[in-house]
Order: structure tokens, then C-alpha cells, then sequence
């Protein structure tokens, strides 16, 4: 290999190459292409990043969102593509949330809000790299975070008591 | 219990209630349809393999170019201009071959009389035996002017210049001297 060694290739496919894949579902229809090809990229660098898992979701993204913007211009198989997005998740017994319930809400988050989720929650990245990777400041994307999981939780019924939660204090999601 | 305390509850139970949802969310494994591993590490190994070297294509596709010009400009070439030179050959006189009666006289030292007896045959063959004779020894090889045959007599001299007979002025004499051949003109 060129910059990457094969070992820490092959875990870091099989470790986020699922995440990465639901992380360019947000924008374009072929996350796959977009996902391989980041991991292409990561092999032909010199100088390998010194943190891969970061510099492959900033990657991703870039890649998704222009692929989306060259979909965006084919309104039709855009429209074909929506009608039939498959799950994004696979059901499972520890989590009692209905897979598809969980793709319909997520798809129906604003961007900004199902990005940093979807990179926090599967992605395990740390808020700080999150505002790296999307351009704002960790304080912004812990707020965004927030905002979205309880956009989310609304949208997938889950019983709410209280009121969503607005406020960057010391919190029991931490932060870091 | 103030409205501080109580808000501050709230929001607590907010949080963990979140917290909850989202390890709820965290145990949905992401759909592993996707990305194939075996390909992409295919494909890896295949942009890590190492590129040969574009040098010696490189170099040998201008050779072959050059060659191409100048094979090119070799048969297209415009056709050389004809080059006009004077060649100076001397060939050497052939040997005269010499009578035996002309002989005789250089070796007695006197100038080499060439023969003036006609040939009967052609003048051609005489003109150039004279010709050679000449090339070869020069001027002195001409034979000496004939006499014209119709030259007057000095008795005519008179008649021709109507003069009266047995004149013996002295001007008259000069002038009948200057007209003979060989006299001063």
C-alpha cells in the first residue's frame, strides 16, 4: 500500500464502511460508489491522515454532496431513487425500534440534523471532529445533536414528558 | 421547591430520557449492504502496485518520432541541384612521326623547313599535318609564302602606275622600289 497499511484497511472497512455508507445515504443515492471510492482515496495518500476516521467522513460527505448536486439536476431518477430507498438499518432485539420507522424519521430530518446524528450515533465520532468534519463549531454541533434526537424521537412517537431540550449544559450525552 | 430547581429537573430528566433514545438508536446496526470489502481491497492493492516507470516509453516513442522526421524529410527531400564544373583535361600531344628528310636538316641547325611538296589526296590530311607541324614547333614551322604568280615585273611597274618609260627620277625610283615585294612599305 501506498500510504495506508493493509490491515488497517481492511478494519477500517469492515468497522465504518456501514456507517459511512448510512452517512451518504443523507445526500446522494449510490452511497456505496461514494464510500469505496473515499476508501480509495485514503489508500493512495502519501501521508496518511493521522486521525483516518474523521478524514473519512469529511471525505464522504464532500463526495455525497456533490454527487447529490449532479442527482439534483436529474429531477427524475432522483424521484425514482426516493421511491424506492431501501432500510437503512438492520432490526434488532436490544434496540425495540422498528428499523423502517427508524429510516423514515431519520429521512425526514433536516440535513444538518440527521448528519450529526447519524455521525455521533453510528459514526462514534467526538462533537469536536463533527464540527470539523461539517464546518461549525463543537458547540454548534452538540446543539444541532440535540435538536435532532429530539426531532427524532418525536417523529418515531416515542413519549416525550417534557419539552425538547435547548439548552448546551453539562448533560448526561456527553458532549466530548 | 423553587421554579429553578424544578426547571433544572426537567431538564435532567429530559437529557436522560435522550440519553436513553439514543442507545436505543446505537444498537440499529447500519444496513451492511453496500460496500464490498473484498473488492475495495482488490482495488486497493491495485492502485498500490507500483506504476512502472513512463521514462523509457517516454523515450522511446521520441525516437521513433524523430526517426519518423528524418525518414520523412529523407524522401521528400527536393531533388539536388545539377552543379556545372570545367574540367581542364591536357592531353598529351601524340608523337610526331617525323621524315627522315626533315631530320636532317636540324641536325645541321638550320630551321626545320616543313614539307610543302603537295600531297595529292586531300587537303584535309594537309591542312592538318600543317596544323600539327605548328602546335608542335610554332611559327617557324610554316613554309615560306609562295610567290604570287601574277606578281608584275618591275618593267610592268610603269605601265600600272602609267608612268613614262626610261624615267630615272629619283622619287620615281623610290617609288617603284617601295612596290616591289620585300621592300620597305
Amino acid at each position: 500500500m501506498v500510504g495506508v497499511e493493509p490491515e488497517l484497511l481492511e478494519r477500517l472497512a469492515r468497522e465504518h464502511a456501514a456507517a459511512l455508507v448510512l452517512y451518504a445515504r443523507q445526500w446522494c443515492g449510490a452511497p456505496e460508489d461514494v464510500v469505496q471510492e473515499a476508501f480509495l482515496k485514503l489508500v493512495v495518500q502519501k501521508t496518511p491522515p493521522d486521525n483516518p476516521v474523521p478524514w473519512l467522513y469529511r471525505v464522504v460527505r464532500n463526495a455525497a454532496l456533490a454527487v447529490s448536486r449532479s442527482e439534483r439536476r436529474r429531477r427524475r431518477h432522483e424521484t425514482i431513487a426516493a421511491t424506492r430507498a431501501p432500510v437503512w438499518f438492520v432490526d434488532s432485539d436490544l434496540a425495540g425500534l422498528d428499523a423502517a420507522a427508524t429510516t423514515a424519521a431519520l429521512r425526514s430530518l433536516p440535513p444538518q440534523q440527521s448528519e450529526v446524528l447519524v455521525a455521533r450515533i453510528w459514526g462514534g465520532l467526538t462533537f469536536e471532529q463533527i464540527g470539523e468534519t461539517v464546518g461549525c463549531s463543537a458547540a454548534t454541533a452538540y446543539r444541532t445533536y440535540v435538536a435532532g434526537l429530539s426531532a427524532l424521537r418525536e417523529r418515531m412517537g416515542v413519549t416525550c414528558p417534557n419539552k425538547p431540550i435547548t439548552t448546551t449544559g453539562e448533560t448526561p450525552l456527553s458532549p466530548s | 421547591m423553587s421554579e429553578q430547581a424544578y426547571n433544572d429537573d426537567r431538564r435532567d430528566a429530559a437529557l436522560t430520557e435522550l440519553a436513553a433514545f439514543q442507545n436505543a438508536l446505537a444498537h440499529l446496526s447500519p444496513s451492511p449492504e453496500g460496500v464490498n470489502i473484498s473488492r475495495l481491497l482488490f482495488r486497493a492493492g491495485q492502485l498500490s502496485a507500483p506504476r512502472p516507470s513512463r521514462a523509457w516509453p517516454s523515450i522511446t516513442a521520441a525516437s521513433l518520432m524523430l526517426a519518423v522526421a528524418l525518414g520523412s524529410m529523407f524522401l521528400f527531400r527536393p531533388a539536388p541541384e545539377p552543379t556545372e564544373r570545367i574540367v581542364t583535361v591536357y592531353v598529351p600531344a601524340p608523337p610526331l612521326p617525323m621524315p627522315q628528310a626533315e631530320l636532317s636538316p636540324s641536325s645541321t641547325g638550320e630551321t626545320p623547313m616543313p614539307d610543302t611538296t603537295p600531297v595529292t589526296g586531300g587537303g584535309d590530311s594537309d591542312y592538318l599535318r600543317l596544323r600539327r607541324e605548328v602546335l608542335a614547333h610554332g611559327l617557324d614551322a610554316l613554309p615560306p609564302p609562295t610567290m604570287w604568280s601574277a606578281a608584275l615585273p618591275n618593267a610592268d611597274t610603269d605601265n600600272l602606275l602609267d608612268l613614262p618609260r626610261g624615267s630615272r627620277e629619283p622619287w620615281l625610283l623610290r617609288l617603284k622600289r617601295s612596290l616591289q615585294s620585300g621592300g620597305p612599305s
